[in-house]
């Protein structure tokens, strides 16, 4: 369906920003596919963004469910997404869906690394960054090389905000100027150092500005560089950072791609998530569960199971295999729940 | 005397610290400056071998500071040093 068929009266208001391009760009951001790898903090304020201003397809790629602790800065969710445990993924496309109901919605609950990375980021025109570790960002930075597909890079901590649009073959990359992810502990998280929304809806704002500009077609007025503001103080910057002639992402060298992430404790959470199982068939899985403790709910895409044993344990299933097992932070025990309930 | 601008989120652990002048001609000597007023600092910037740690980025001006082991370089006068680290959040 063509832009003017569906009528431009929703559009008015951005259609008469001379910058943006007009109709022309209101058609190029309807043929548009994004992908937004991360859909909670930033990733919910870019995927909102992005659908209100009408781009014709965006993919929400999220792996996590929806806590009483996200709705603080997390914007696409409510308490009732908070107590049905929903996959973020799917509340986030049943949320946006009523927003603009002529923009395809993909929700993926899906793990990104470097396994699956290319085939859901496979047919976007723009992937966007709403992630929250660096391990998915040096896996999304090579996806990107690999594809030929701009990305923008966001990070939020405390007040401060950090972005960078990166085009394959035409700025640095985040491996540029990042030689390695930082070491456990050594990183300013948002478990660590907190975060306020405000903060979040900037680093979403600047995000989706620098989208629109690269899918309406004004690529020369993507802002180069790294763009770093503190939502408190105000302070705002941007450093350029020009391609580093040896880095290896650039020279299109897989470190990060190709290799499937192991268990990982959740950042400043009592949570580990473990991958590699083959997928699992809920439905058997909660029949045999049910003598062991409280299953539910259940949806498609996952199970919640809490167990009489151990106390203050409880484990999320995901159809695809993965498993978020909260009460402990030790991936040992994560292991050991894991196949004491669902199998080795 | 160069001006270093520090990241944000240092405030945490080193409270008292704020941007500011410290003297030095070449990066290695701002850096002891700076472990000298805030001791343990310099310990973020630097590990055990004198190197820029990887996961810290360091901008002289405009420019990024791509060899993490040459310190010894001359500033140019009254230049900008910033120093900070990737924010992971989001
Ligand atoms: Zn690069």
């Amino acid at each position: 369906m063509d832009v003017l068929d569906e009528g431009l009266d929703r559009y008015a208001c951005q259609l008469r920003v001379r910058r943006l391009g007009g109709v022309e760009a209101q058609r190029r951001l309807r043929a548009a596919t994004c992908a937004v790898v991360g859909v909670g903090a930033t990733g919910g304020a870019i995927a909102e963004a992005l659908v209100r201003a009408g781009v014709g397809r965006v993919r929400l790629i999220d792996r996590d469910v929806v806590e009483l602790s996200n709705l603080q800065r997390q914007v696409l969710f409510d308490e009732e997404d908070a107590r049905g445990h929903r996959a973020k993924a799917e509340a986030a496309r049943d949320r946006l869906a009523r927003v603009n109901s002529a923009v395809a919605l993909e929700a993926r609950v899906a793990d990104l690394d470097g396994q699956s990375a290319l085939g859901l980021l496979e047919g976007a025109d723009l992937v966007l960054d709403g992630t929250d570790n660096f391990a998915a960002r040096f896996v999304v930075n090579e996806a990107c090389h690999a594809l030929g597909v701009p990305w923008i890079y966001t990070g939020v901590v405390g007040t401060t905000v950090h972005g960078m649009p990166i085009v394959p073959g035409r700025t640095a990359c985040l491996r540029c100027w990042i030689d390695a992810p930082p070491p456990p502990g050594a990183a300013a998280t948002c478990e660590t150092e907190g975060v306020i929304g405000p903060a979040v809806l900037v680093a979403g704002g600047f995000a989706a500005a620098e989208a629109l500009k690269l899918l309406a077609g004004r690529p020369d007025e993507v802002a180069a560089g790294l763009f770093m503001v503190d939502a408190w103080t105000r302070e705002a910057r941007t450093l350029a950072v020009t391609p580093d002639p040896a880095c290896p992402a650039c020279a299109g060298r897989r470190e990060h791609l190709g290799r499937a992430a192991d268990a990982e404790e959740l950042c400043g959470q009592e949570a580990v998530l473990l991958r590699g199982a083959p997928p699992v068939d809920l439905p058997a899985l909660a029949r045999r569960l049910g003598g062991a403790g409280q299953v539910g709910p259940v949806s498609p895409a996952l199970l919640r199971f809490t167990p009489r044993e151990p106390a203050g344990a409880t484990l999320t299933i995901f159809a695809d295999g993965r498993a978020l097992v909260r009460g402990t932070k030790d991936a040992a025990a994560a292991r050991g729940l894991y196949a004491r309930y669902i199998g080795a | 005397m160069p001006r270093v601008q520090f990241t944000r989120h240092l405030a945490r652990y080193f409270p008292a610290l704020r941007d500011g002048e410290f003297d030095g001609a070449t990066l290695a000597e701002v850096v002891a400056a700076i472990d000298r007023a805030h001791p343990g600092l310099g310990g973020y910037v630097l590990d055990d071998r004198g190197a820029v740690r990887k996961h810290v980025n360091v901008f002289i001006g405009d420019d990024l500071l791509r060899d993490r082991e040459r310190l010894d370089e001359p500033l140019p006068p009254g230049v900008t040093v910033s120093i900070f680290q990737a924010l992971s959040g989001g």
